[in-house]
């Protein structure tokens, strides 16, 4: 063989072609390194402080876990104690719950056996760590039917959990049953197939049947419809729609009926289910929404069913009988530009969406059509299709709307094991009308323990004023909550809030051009929720239920004052930070107004007109002129012949480092001085590497950093890469689990506590940044619940600004406290998931500003202190700096992609709200669809992504070189960037000695020792080939 | 004088052609479509180019070298043809990184550009695992 020369040359070869694609893998593996990292879960490289001589002044952020072991423990202790306080308890007929903690159930329903522990896409639970629901159940001292348990274990004993579509690990759901269109519940048939003896043990464990029914939810995906087109084929539903319960699902809950005494349904769903038909049967005892309860969470659903909880959560979206009736709903989903393929694909121009609601979404809409009937305003002459009849299908003749047909459960409702009786106390305006304060008492009237909301509303004049320049008003709208601490029975507390005033302002655009305040009758009432408040102000105002009203109101829950004078333009016309608030999106480039390019196009829902007004579908526009101008993203011609000998770039006189900024303030003077080191090229180097990646600038010391996404914890890394001050965990690979484990952060809203979503903040965002090292951490979700149709929900908060907008204030402050640079997702307008890249949002001004607007204003404000931390000295330096990241949306603002849109990005963020961090963009790489050269003019300093587009030829130090106000922008951008990571995790650790090390990651062994193998092989086999034929020139046989 | 083709100059000719198309393909989606504006590597181009020629040379004037020069050639050819590949892998991950893991609308043009490009890729690794089959035939002399 030695001697066998065709040998050696075909081995030559063939390890030659390995050797190739072995120096191939190491290539893209090195330039995608980070992404990599991120994809597999691993850390190729570690920053490496070698002195420690100061600790105090180097480790500025401490982790509260020193091993593997108290992480794991950690977070897990704090997502069962979380989770137990996110669960609304939504009927509890005949005292039905709490069950005896060692109680004898059957579980029913698909849910029962492979509930929905979290999204299905983007901020995941964690697999590893999941508690499956029957072992929760069981250990907390349930015994379940084992007939039936039987029946769904044998459905799914052939079926894995998958793996999630975005970050690492295991996703704790099953392929076959995750679908929008369909619930996949099996019948009675098909549990007999599986288990013919199902049905034999109901006497045996007849305690009660548990009846869980549940919907899928998460990022991506095509989401959820109303009608027949949300439905699969065969599925039919109680109200036509795919959130109301399928007929499989129905006869579960039969059976259930049918065979128990108790009958209790877990609501495991994000998205507002129609359960209209649940509520009311009289044989349904009890209801509980329960959310995506997480990783842990069954434990908390098992210590809120036994009683060891009192349930005190509270909806934070109304539920209605039939949602796809709401005013938002008729311009959801695909609705196509009628010219869109006349742009380039690369615009990525696709859809719009003309949100013709204006400010009725949720609880907004149904309240003050509600209000409108009682007050003898008009509201009740509805239109065939546009309300619900009795049983929450859609009625097809024209006829009257009515509340009791519409709506299930409304915002705020929330039950618990306990009775609470509030007062309110007092109101006390401030002499500057900008801030009241109201103390609310409440005491507990029950015989078991529990927390109370505190929920207060308010309720501001709709005036001629108003009906004149087209500013609407609701009748009822939340301004502040607190919750209570635990109080035994007969125990009271009382808290004292500092309501922001500035919340009751309404924007007017067409005339005062900024906020307004109009003279006339203010209302303050405390209530159960938003329609008990409701009816309490309405009370105030001298209605009854002879006038229509569902209950009759508490006139001593409510505050009335009046504001006198002429319409105020000036009282909130200013911002916290003193600038002037003027129209920013309502005309020009920026405008998200569909008028303003299109005029007479749309006309927005009205309170005077409700019927007249009720938003029709817009669909089959064409872009004009202007507007194609704008959706092709290409709409400020870059300059190349401007004046820029005076700006310095790539300074190397100074010997200032990011290291000496450590905690540096944004006006520190030597921020200049840095940022002149900086090149053009080495910002855009930064920029463009924003993957889950924090690139390094090699001429101001900034070394790399991991960053990840999401909101409810590290989406890709694991325990086992936790470290301690720089240390690895010793017991590190012991505790192969993640962080992403509590329940939902639409869970967390649902608590009403502003305090526990500080601790999630601290633990699930700041605790994710310190122990795996990962400065930024893309989270949390603060889009507007604008109806109940999105499937990425979960990840957000409610459909109220000022719930979402103070409890996401709460959990960054929590987790900016451990160094967490957060990224607030997504500004602005991302909708739906539909389409969620390209399509252009437009609304009214007003609405953008006093809905979604506003609660992203209350995180980058740090608005919302809770009222315990303002009582608390120790906690003076909470609240002190607002959010210093954000993440723009994938959807356009208006026609201009939304990093670029001016108007939100610079004239409301940066200068109104004063944000002065690090903004980027939302996975689109350096794109045309990104506008990058318009975002960065709009403050945009990063770009998330992998690669930089073919068409975007400026991208250099050179093509930006002749353009002063671009460069100027770096600079600026610089500036904000700098600033945030200075104040962030990313300088944790850092000292002089400081430095970045490469870490052999498996697949760096892979790859390292295939090349060495191959190369080994290759020239082996060239010098065996040498070799034979050298054997066969000196006459040698083969 | 009528030429003698041998087993192995089938394969090594089979490799010239499908290198040949491959290059094609890697020209085409180099200077069209969704690349069109971006600089051409003309690395590969030369690569490919000088491979195929050596595998004409070595297909219709291999008697006029000695068996050592034509394993050089058959060997060099490999080498060259395996540089085009990474070259050309390598102008392509970006594609790749765009369409496979940004998770939402990528540009038609640019799926399009990277699917021929796979196309090219594979004939490109046909060409290769043709050589190969070549060099571990045993040629006429060898016998």
């Amino acid at each position: 063989m030695w001697k066998r020369s065709n040998i050696w040359r075909g081995l030559s070869l063939v390890s030659a072609t390995f050797l190739t694609v072995s120096l191939l893998a190491a290539n893209i593996l090195e330039t995608y390194r980070t992404s990599v990292d991120a994809f597999v879960g691993t850390r190729s490289q570690k920053t490496v402080t070698e002195s420690t001589e100061n600790a105090e002044d180097t480790w500025t952020y401490v982790s509260q876990f020193k091993s593997a072991k108290e992480a794991y423990e950690g977070f897990r202790e704090l997502a069962v104690r979380t989770s137990s306080e996110t669960y609304a308890l939504l009927k509890n007929d005949n005292a039905a719950l709490p069950l005896s903690s060692d109680a004898k159930i059957t579980l029913f329903g698909i849910r029962s056996y492979a509930p929905v522990y979290g999204n299905s896409g983007g901020s995941v639970p964690d697999g590893k760590s999941t508690v499956q629901i029957f072992d929760a159940f069981t250990e907390r001292g349930f015994q379940l039917n084992p007939s039936m348990l039987a029946a769904y274990e044998a459905f799914f004993a052939d079926k894995e959990w998958t793996t999630p579509q975005f970050g690492g690990g295991i996703l704790p759901a099953y392929a076959e049953v995750t679908a929008y269109d369909n619930p996949h519940e099996l019948t009675l048939d098909e549990l007999k197939g599986l288990n013919p003896e199902y049905n034999k043990e109901y006497a045996a464990y007849s305690d009660a049947a548990v009846v869980v029914v549940g919907r899928v939810g998460g990022e991506g995906g095509d989401g959820y419809y109303p009608g027949e087109e949300g439905r699969a084929e065969g599925v039919e539903t109680v109200t036509g729609n795919i959130l109301s319960l399928s007929r499989e699902e129905m006869e579960i809950v039969e059976e259930a009926k049918a065979n128990f005494d108790k009958v209790i349904v877990l609501v495991n769903a994000t998205n507002p289910m129609e359960i209209g038909n649940l509520k009311d049967d009289p044989d349904i005892d009890a209801i509980m929404w329960i959310g995506y309860p997480g990783a842990y969470g069954f434990y908390g659903v098992a210590d809120v069913l036994n009683g060891t909880v009192s349930p005190s959560a509270h909806l934070g979206d109304i539920f209605a009988k039939n949602s796809a009736l709401a005013p938002a709903m008729q311009n959801y989903g695909n609705i196509p530009w009628e010219n869109a393929g006349d742009f380039s694909e690369t615009a990525n121009v696709n859809s719009y969406l003309i949100e013709a609601e204006g400010i009725y979404t949720g609880y907004r809409y149904y309240e003050t059509r509600y209000a409108d009937i009682v007050l003898g305003n008009g509201g009740a002459e509805a239109t065939a299709g546009t309300y619900a009849n009795e049983d929450g299908t859609v009625s097809e003749a024209d006829g009257v709307w009515d509340y009791a047909n519409e709506v299930v459960y409304p915002f705020g409702h929330g039950l618990s094991y306990t009775t609470f009786a509030q007062t309110l106390d007092s109101v006390e305006i401030a002499d500057d009308k900008k801030t009241a304060k109201v103390t609310v008492t409440t005491r507990n009237t029950g015989n078991a323990a529990g927390k109370a909301v505190a929920q207060v509303y308010a309720q501001t004049p709709y005036t001629d004023y108003d009906k004149q320049y087209h500013i609407e008003k609701s009748a009822v709208q939340l301004m502040d909550f607190e919750k209570t601490n635990i109080l035994e029975p007969g125990e009271s507390q009382t808290i004292t809030m500092e309501i922001d005033l500035s919340n009751l302002a309404s924007y007017d655009s067409e005339n005062a051009g900024t906020y307004i305040v109009d003279p006339g009758t203010y209302y303050f009432a405390i209530g159960d929720d938003s329609h008990d408040a409701l009816n309490n102000i309405l009370a105030a105002e001298g209605k009854t239920t002879a006038d229509g009203m569902t209950a009759e109101g508490s006139t001593d829950k409510t505050f009335t004052w009046n504001w006198e004078g002429e319409v105020d333009a000036e009282t909130f016309a200013v911002s916290k930070n003193g600038t002037e608030i003027a129209n920013a999106v309502s005309a020009g480039d920026y405008a998200m107004d569909i008028n303003a390019f299109l005029p007479g196009t749309a006309t927005y829902l009205s309170r005077s007109d409700w019927n007249g007004t009720f938003p029709k579908t817009y669909s089959g526009l064409s872009a004009d002129e202007t507007l194609s101008r704008l959706l092709g993203n290409d709409l400020i011609p870059l300059k190349t012949d401007d004046d820029v000998s005076d700006l310095v770039f790539g300074d190397t006189s100074s010997d200032l480092t990011i290291n000496d900024m450590k905690g540096a303030d944004y006006e520190d003077p030597r921020w200049e001085e840095l940022i002149n080191k900086v090149t053009v090229q080495e910002f855009l180097d930064f920029a463009s590497n924003a993957f889950h990646n924090i690139a390094a600038i090699e001429s101001i010391g900034l070394m790399q950093y991991a960053a990840d996404d999401g909101p409810n914890g590290s989406d890709s890394h694991y325990l086992t890469e936790g470290s301690y001050q720089g240390v690895p965990y010793a017991d590190a690979q012991e505790y192969d689990y993640g962080t992403r484990v509590g329940p939902t952060p639409q869970n967390i809203a649902y608590s009403w506590n502003k305090e526990l979503a500080y601790e999630n903040g601290e633990i699930t965002l700041g605790e994710s940044t310190l122990v795996l090292n990962l400065p930024i951490i893309i989270g949390p979700g603060m889009n507007i619940h604008r109806h109940a149709y999105n499937s990425r929900g979960a990840e957000y908060y409610s459909e109220d600004p000022i719930l979402t907008g103070y409890i996401g204030s709460a959990a960054i402050q929590g987790a900016q406290s451990k160094g967490t640079l957060v990224n607030i997702k997504h500004a602005a307008f991302n909708d739906q998931e539909v389409n969620r890249s390209g399509i252009a949002v437009f609304m009214n001004e007003q609405k953008a500003r006093e809905v979604e607007l506003r609660g992203l204003q209350q995180a980058f404000e740090a608005n919302g202190k809770p009222a315990s931390f303002a009582a608390d000295e120790s906690k003076a330096d909470t609240y002190t700096e607002g959010a210093l990241g954000v993440m723009s949306s994938y959807n356009r603002i208006g026609a201009v992609a939304s990093s670029a849109n001016s108007g939100i990005m610079v004239q409301i963020m940066r200068e109104e709200w004063g944000f002065k961090g690090y903004n980027v963009t939302d996975f689109t790489g350096v794109a045309l669809k990104a506008a990058p050269k318009e975002s960065i003019l709009a403050g945009t300093t990063a770009f998330c992504g992998m690669s930089i587009s073919e068409d975007i030829t400026y991208w250099n130090g050179e093509g930006l070189s002749g353009d002063r106000d671009m460069l100027l922008a770096v600079k600026q951008d610089l500036h904000y960037l700098l600033y945030a990571l200075a104040n962030s995790a990313a300088m944790n650790g850092i000292n002089s000695t400081t430095h970045t090390e490469n870490v052999i990651t498996w697949w760096r062994a892979a790859y390292m020792s295939a090349i060495g193998i191959f190369a080994v092989m290759t020239a082996g086999s060239l010098v065996l080939y040498g070799f034979s034929r050298r054997k066969k020139a000196e006459g040698g046989k083969e | 004088m009528k030429m003698q083709l041998e087993k192995t100059d089938y394969a090594v000719g089979l490799a010239a052609a499908a290198s040949l198309i491959g290059l094609a393909i890697y020209i085409f989606t180099s200077v069209s479509g969704y690349l069109a504006s971006s600089p051409v590597n003309w690395l590969p181009v030369a690569g490919t180019g000088i491979a195929v020629i050596l595998m004409a040379v070595l297909i219709f004037m291999k008697q006029k070298f000695s068996l050592l020069a034509a394993d050089s050639m058959m060997i060099g050819s490999a080498a060259l043809l395996l540089y085009s590949i990474y070259e050309f892998v390598l102008g392509r991950v970006s594609l790749a990184a765009d369409v496979y893991f940004i998770p939402v609308n990528y540009p038609p043009s640019e799926a399009a550009a990277l699917h021929i490009s796979i196309a090219g890729l594979v004939l490109y690794f046909a060409a290769d695992l043709a050589l190969i089959i070549a060099a571990f035939m045993k040629r006429s002399e060898e016998k």
